[in-house]
């Protein structure tokens, strides 16, 4: 019989743990691209999700089962991806994003497309914090902007804001590279 | 359309609240500034996508849940450590509840301080009553010269009082035994009232008790009922001498 996630939350609130596994592998991968949109490699993206779990299970007793699981651990999942990047500034190592293409017809398209995504990369980490999470939360399959605005724990109008000026600011950017392409 | 309204339509479009861009191409088609825009702002979008985009790897989905439920397990068990303060209260506030209680029930088991009052009721004596002050040692007690009816100990602890009554027979008035009595743990000797009430037939008793040769009864132990035979001549006298009103 299937559980829905809030039963599944009122049984790992009762630490029940075979109820919280069940809820963090349905929720697994969904948290994994979010961390990782924020993040961009996996061994940091792995951390941030275990992290994200713990944290999650720790503040259970606070979820409120009449609202949806979902946006509230995928909220978690930004915070612990965030931290995990802030972590490594502070660190002094720059966060290293893993190149993940889209399959290309020839070499040269392949290229190309490295250097988009690289420039592009580079850009979106010079945009300030709330846009640059707006930007890439929005740009997951899954995500629109009520869910965006969700995660975020903000209005939608305010999501669209950063979605606005994120794009304007990457444009500007990007412009010598846009202007060459 | 003017190229104001076209960007407005790009950023909803973009921001899936609008699908129809038909009017959007056929600006762009005639303002090349927008048609750069906005071939931009889809190339960024798509690049967006393409960077946030992965594929999740299968073999770390057990490792990373497996990882944070150890992890929760840890917590807990620190957690539960962590709340050792109330169960040592608990353990010695239940300590201390048996301690204070064994005090209280040891002092009502074993009183500590005895205090015993005896009272004498000499039969057919009347309108007399002598009060002696005799100190409660085994060996001193007074009650012994006087014809005992009925004595009655009482010990009386700080907390609980009991009482024990002795009825002693009348026609035979014996002196209380020493283990009728308790000795009090003090070196010091309590001090107790003796009350003997006197109620009929002083003449009788008074003859009974050695009318016609009063001694002194300091430190006889030997005749009972002397001092209270002195006393009823003395009471009867009195009455006597008394002017009639």
């Amino acid at each position: 019989m299937f559980a829905t996630d809030s039963a599944l939350a009122a049984r790992a609130k009762r630490d029940d743990q075979a109820a919280y596994e069940e809820l963090t592998r349905r929720h697994f991968d969904a948290l994994y691209r979010l961390a990782y949109a924020i993040i961009g490699n996996h061994v940091q993206t792995e951390d941030a999700v275990q992290e994200c779990f713990v944290q999650a299970y720790m503040a259970l007793p606070r979820f409120d089962e009449s609202q949806a699981f979902a946006p509230w651990i995928k909220g978690i999942a930004v915070n612990c991806a965030r931290s995990a990047v802030r972590r490594q500034k502070r660190a002094g190592q720059p966060m290293r994003r893993e190149v993940s293409l889209a399959p290309a017809e020839n070499p040269e398209q392949l290229v190309a497309a490295r250097d988009m995504q690289a420039a592009v990369r580079n850009a979106i980490m010079r945009l300030p914090q709330q846009q640059r999470t707006a930007i890439r939360l929005f740009s997951l399959e899954e995500m629109n902007l009520a869910e965006t605005a969700r995660v975020m724990n903000c209005a939608v109008g305010t999501v669209k804001t950063h979605l606005h000026r994120g794009r304007q600011n990457l444009r500007e950017l990007l412009s010598d590279y846009m202007e060459e392409t | 359309m003017n190229c104001e309204q076209a960007r407005r339509v790009m950023q909803d479009v973009l921001d899936g609240t609008q699908a129809d861009h038909a009017e959007l191409d056929a600006h762009c088609a005639e303002c090349p500034q927008c048609r750069a825009e906005w071939r931009q702002l889809q190339a960024i979008a798509s690049a967006v996508r393409a960077d946030v985009r992965c594929d999740v790897p299968g073999e770390c989905r057990d490792r990373v849940i497996a990882g944070a439920l150890r992890r929760i397990e840890s917590r807990q068990g620190h957690a539960a450590r962590g709340t050792w303060w109330p169960r040592r209260v608990a353990t010695a506030a239940l300590l201390i509840a048996i301690f204070v209680g064994g005090i209280y029930a040891g002092r009502a088991v074993w009183p500590r301080e005895v205090i015993v009052t005896n009272t004498v009721k000499v039969p057919e004596v009347r309108e007399k009553i002598v009060e002696v002050e005799v100190p409660v040692i085994q060996e001193k007690v007074v009650i012994k010269r006087v014809p005992v009816y009925k004595t009655r100990i009482v010990y009386r602890d700080r907390e609980v009082e009991k009482l024990v009554p002795v009825v002693m027979p009348a026609e035979a008035p014996a002196p209380l035994t020493p283990d009728q009595f308790v000795t009090p743990p003090e070196t010091e000797p309590l001090m107790t009232t003796v009350t003997v009430f006197q109620e009929t037939r002083p003449a009788q008793l008074a003859e009974e008790v050695e009318p016609e040769q009063p001694e002194p009864t300091q430190g006889r132990h030997d005749s009972p009922g002397t001092e209270i035979a002195q006393a009823i001549k003395d009471n009867t006298t009195a009455k006597s001498n008394a002017p009639a009103s």
